[in-house]
């Protein structure tokens, strides 16, 4: 067992089942925990926010977890945050999701219905940004998304989108500011591309 | 779980508590049965074309490599299998074979006979002794099982040559599932699968899983028995078939054909009046078959007593008379199996004490012990016995065969 | 893009995986464990697993959470036995990312509704077995009672309304016989909903599943026994689809 391995905390705030991902993360071979406590959680080298179901539950049970602080003060620290499907929403300053409720503020940009069509469901293809090369590898690499509503923000926190349809709107499909990264798909369930992106990404930001 | 009571085939011996899931349908007959219905109404001259079509690619146009990998041992229906690839779909085949360990000198003798009888090139695989011992300690406490190195070990070397030697085509014989149990029809063509290897043939265990029982196994002991990874199976285009799907199976006939045409040598065993399918091996009809009794309520001449009354050779009734007979058998090689494990028969007792047995009922009930010929069936005289010496001075496997079974270093 | 599916089903019956004909015959495969691990390895774009006797009895919890601790990297989709919100929230708990729903919209159509409320409407699946009636008519088999008749107007309501996110179109005659998958079952429930179509029976083959992709409605394909004959059958039957808008085949590079 090598000391040196990364450390990964899995923000749990009482909402969804955190087993797949903390079984991903250790198979990536990574130390990983699930916990909601401030102490054990300053303890990990990357913090992940997974996240299923309605924003405004998500963002209630991480305000009684005390959570929506500590998080705020770890992008403020520099920490290595990511946040995956509704976990990249949550850094958003806010939803329209079943009524207006505000998030973590972590990335500028608002989350909203996707409109047309309801739901983005399935395999869809990543179109990276320029000057994002922590996911160049991952351009073109095809990921699982299942959600309703979509990020939408200033360009320059935009790091990769998808497109339902030729010539339709994109989607964004993953954020970035500073140490935080948001990805709207699941890694953890897109097979040899989501693992390989997912482990680079723990890796690259971990490491710093 | 919605389980409901345990029936039993009104055909054959089998009951729904079959480890490998048995129904039965409206007439209360085993989907197993059903199944070998098919047997005598396919067209099996249709179904050889269609395994001539089916090897067409795979013949190689050179002498630089072989067509195909025939798993073999020196027991079973290796002699038929390779009479079949070599002599009838004129195949150059590589034979593969797993050094079990307990291997009786018949089985060595029929395995030499094998090879210099079709003139075939042979690949043997021994892992070192002592993993293979501590594998067996693990699996004997974990899964009441001490046969899972060599069903591990048979059943991936040859995918594993496949994948080192460049040869795609594997051919097996008979496909378990569909034999007894009626898993898949013969028109389906079933194919040899990692999932139905770890599902059946390792009991839910690959090597990896074995890991998992915090136990003094580590990888180094077991990285053998791993399967090729999917870009490698892929990358060969790795395949295997079942000959039993193209070729009307029939063990027993087929057997009787290989000793008087190909020299294949039959030796009386223990609890079954079987003379042919284990010869190789000095602990399947023994301990292994106490075990396997104890845990599904059968022993293995029950398989080879409801295969013979769906070919017709003997009623359901007699069929029960002489299997009753058989199980109640001692083990008679026990010691033989605990020196070279370092066991000691008290850990063997406590295991199977706490095996399922006594809460399934056994399948037919024993009733004494048989070592005679059935009267129920005729069994043609052995050819040979077990421990016959081998009468050539070379002997060409390994070393030879164990110095009166306890060896000295292994 | 948005690629198209191709899906492995598991149907598991009495705690084992089985081969499936028509909802009345049913051959053991195994456990349902090591199908659902194997399609993971084969990269299938999902599995659906279908314990189809779950009769009054909830969901099958336990499976949903061994299935769960296998560590699967790809999408799982669980049916049967779902008919309160309870059940949902708990499936979803459990491990399950989407749920197929099926004898409910039936008996408790109303139930429909709080389970989306409780879950998200994507992650709701609505299940339709149909078959030809002898009217000639397209009829919607209740499987538990073996009822059959015209689409009933509760369930038209809820796969025009915005309750469920995807219809599953069962072949009910077809199924477990790959023969093929009866297309014109696709153009008829197409009459009632726009909802993304998974077609479902008999699906066997490339060549069958080629024009079923051509379907603009259509998102994904579910096979079920056919995916137990032969190594890597995903991988093959993708193999002869490049053509189509399927994501491509990848293994994966961890074993």
């Amino acid at each position: 067992m090598s000391s040196g391995r990364l450390t990964v905390g899995i923000v749990d705030y009482g909402v969804g089942n955190h087993t797949s991902v903390l079984r991903c993360v250790r198979e990536l071979g990574f130390r990983a925990r699930i916990s909601p406590q401030p102490h054990q959680l300053d303890q990990a080298d990357v913090l992940l926010l997974p996240g299923v179901g309605a924003f405004p539950t998500a963002m209630e049970r991480l305000h009684a977890a005390g959570l929506v602080g500590y998080l705020q003060r770890a992008a403020q620290l520099g920490r290595p945050v990511i946040g995956i499907c509704l976990g990249m929403q949550l850094l958003a300053e806010s939803s329209t999701e079943l009524g207006f409720t505000p998030g973590l503020g972590l990335i500028p940009g608002a989350v909203e219905a996707i409109g047309d069509p309801r739901w983005h469901i399935g395999w869809n293809s990543l179109e990276v940004a320029e000057g994002q090369p922590l996911l160049h590898p991952s351009d073109g690499e095809v990921m699982y998304f299942n959600h309703s509503y979509a990020f939408r923000g200033p360009e320059t926190f935009v790091a990769a989108r998808s497109r339902v349809r030729e010539g339709s709107e994109p989607l964004v499909a993953a954020i970035q500011r500073g140490s935080v990264w948001g990805l709207q798909f699941h890694p953890e369930k897109s097979q040899a591309p989501g693992l390989e992106l997912l482990e680079r990404m723990i890796r690259v930001r971990g490491e710093r | 779980m919605n389980t409901p009571p345990v029936q039993t085939c009104k055909r054959c011996l089998y009951n729904t508590n079959h480890p490998l899931g048995l129904v039965l349908d409206a007439d209360g007959i085993c989907s197993g049965c059903r199944i070998h219905e098919e047997k005598d109404t396919l067209d099996w001259a249709d179904r050889w074309q269609r395994l001539e079509q089916l090897v067409k690619p795979y013949r190689s146009r050179d002498s630089r490599n072989y067509d195909c990998i025939v798993p073999v041992s020196g027991a079973g229906d290796s002699f038929f299998i390779v009479h079949l690839v070599k002599e009838r779909l004129g195949l150059k085949p590589l034979l593969v074979t797993y050094n079990r360990y307990y291997n009786t000198p018949l089985g060595i003798r029929n395995l030499a006979q094998l090879r210099r009888r079709f003139d075939c090139d042979i690949l043997t695989q021994s892992v070192n002794p002592l993993s293979v011992k501590k594998i067996i300690r693990t699996t004997l406490r974990e899964l009441g099982s001490f046969h899972w190195p060599v069903l591990a070990g048979q059943s991936v070397f040859p995918v594993q040559t496949a994948v080192s030697h460049r040869i795609p085509l594997i051919i097996w014989g008979a496909h378990q599932g569909l034999e007894q149990v009626g898993m898949f029809s013969h028109l389906q063509e079933v194919e040899m699968t990692r999932r139905y290897r770890k599902d059946h043939d390792l009991m839910g265990y690959e090597a990896d899983d074995l890991l998992s029982f915090f136990d003094y196994l580590t990888e180094a002991d077991l990285w053998q028995y791993r399967y090729p990874d999917e870009a490698a199976l892929e990358r060969v285009g790795v395949r295997g078939i079942y000959l039993g799907n193209f070729v009307r199976w029939d063990p027993w006939a087929q057997h009787q054909q290989m000793v008087k045409q190909a020299g294949y040598a039959s030796a009386r065993m223990n609890r079954t009046f079987d003379i042919y399918d284990h010869v190789d091996d000095w602990h399947y009809m023994d301990t292994h078959d106490i075990i396997k009794y104890h845990k599904h309520g059968y022993g293995r001449v029950v398989d080879q007593a409801s295969r013979e009354i769906r070919h017709g050779r003997i009623s359901r009734q007699d069929a029960v008379s002489l299997v009753s007979a058989y199980q109640g058998n001692r083990p008679r090689h026990q010691s033989m199996l605990f020196t070279w494990l370092g066991l000691e028969k008290s850990g063997l007792d406590f295991l199977i004490s706490q095996l399922p047995c006594h809460s399934i009922q056994a399948v037919v009930a024993s009733s004494g012990f048989a070592d005679a010929p059935p009267r129920h069936f005729f069994v043609p005289e052995p050819v040979a016995k077990l421990d016959m010496n081998i009468s050539e001075r070379q002997v060409i496997v390994g070393k030879g065969y164990p110095d009166n079974f306890i060896s000295k270093t292994a | 893009m948005l690629r198209k599916r191709l899906l492995g089903a598991v149907v598991v019956r009495q705690g084992w995986a089985v081969q499936s004909f028509g909802y009345r015959r049913w051959l053991p495969l195994g456990k349902a464990e090591c199908l659902v691990e194997n399609l993971d390895r084969w990269g299938a774009d999902g599995i659906v697993v279908l314990a189809i006797d779950r009769g009054d009895q909830g969901p099958d919890l336990a499976l949903i959470e061994r299935l769960g601790a296998l560590g699967l990297s790809t999408p799982l989709t669980y049916g049967g036995g779902l008919a309160t919100e309870e059940h949902a929230r708990e499936a979803v708990r459990a491990g399950a990312e989407r749920l197929v729903l099926d004898s409910v919209l039936s008996h408790n159509p109303q139930a429909v509704g709080a389970m989306a409320s409780a879950v998200g409407v994507q992650a709701l699946v609505a299940a339709l077995p149909l078959l030809y009636g002898t009217d000639g008519q397209v009829h919607h088999l209740q499987h538990r009672s073996g009822d059959q008749g015209l689409l009933p107007e509760r369930i038209r309501e809820l796969i025009a309304g915005g309750q469920l996110s995807e219809v599953l179109v069962i072949d009910s005659t077809g199924e477990g016989l790959g023969q093929g998958f009866n297309q014109s079952l696709l153009q008829a429930l197409e009459a009632y909903t726009d909802l993304p179509l998974l077609a479902f029976g008999g699906l066997a083959r490339a060549e069958q599943i080629r024009p079923l992709l051509s379907h603009p409605q259509l998102a994904g394909v579910v096979v079920g026994n056919a995916l137990n004959y032969r190594e890597h059958a995903i991988g093959h039957l993708k193999a002869d689809l490049t053509d189509q808008p399927l994501r491509p085949h990848r293994q994966r590079c961890v074993i």
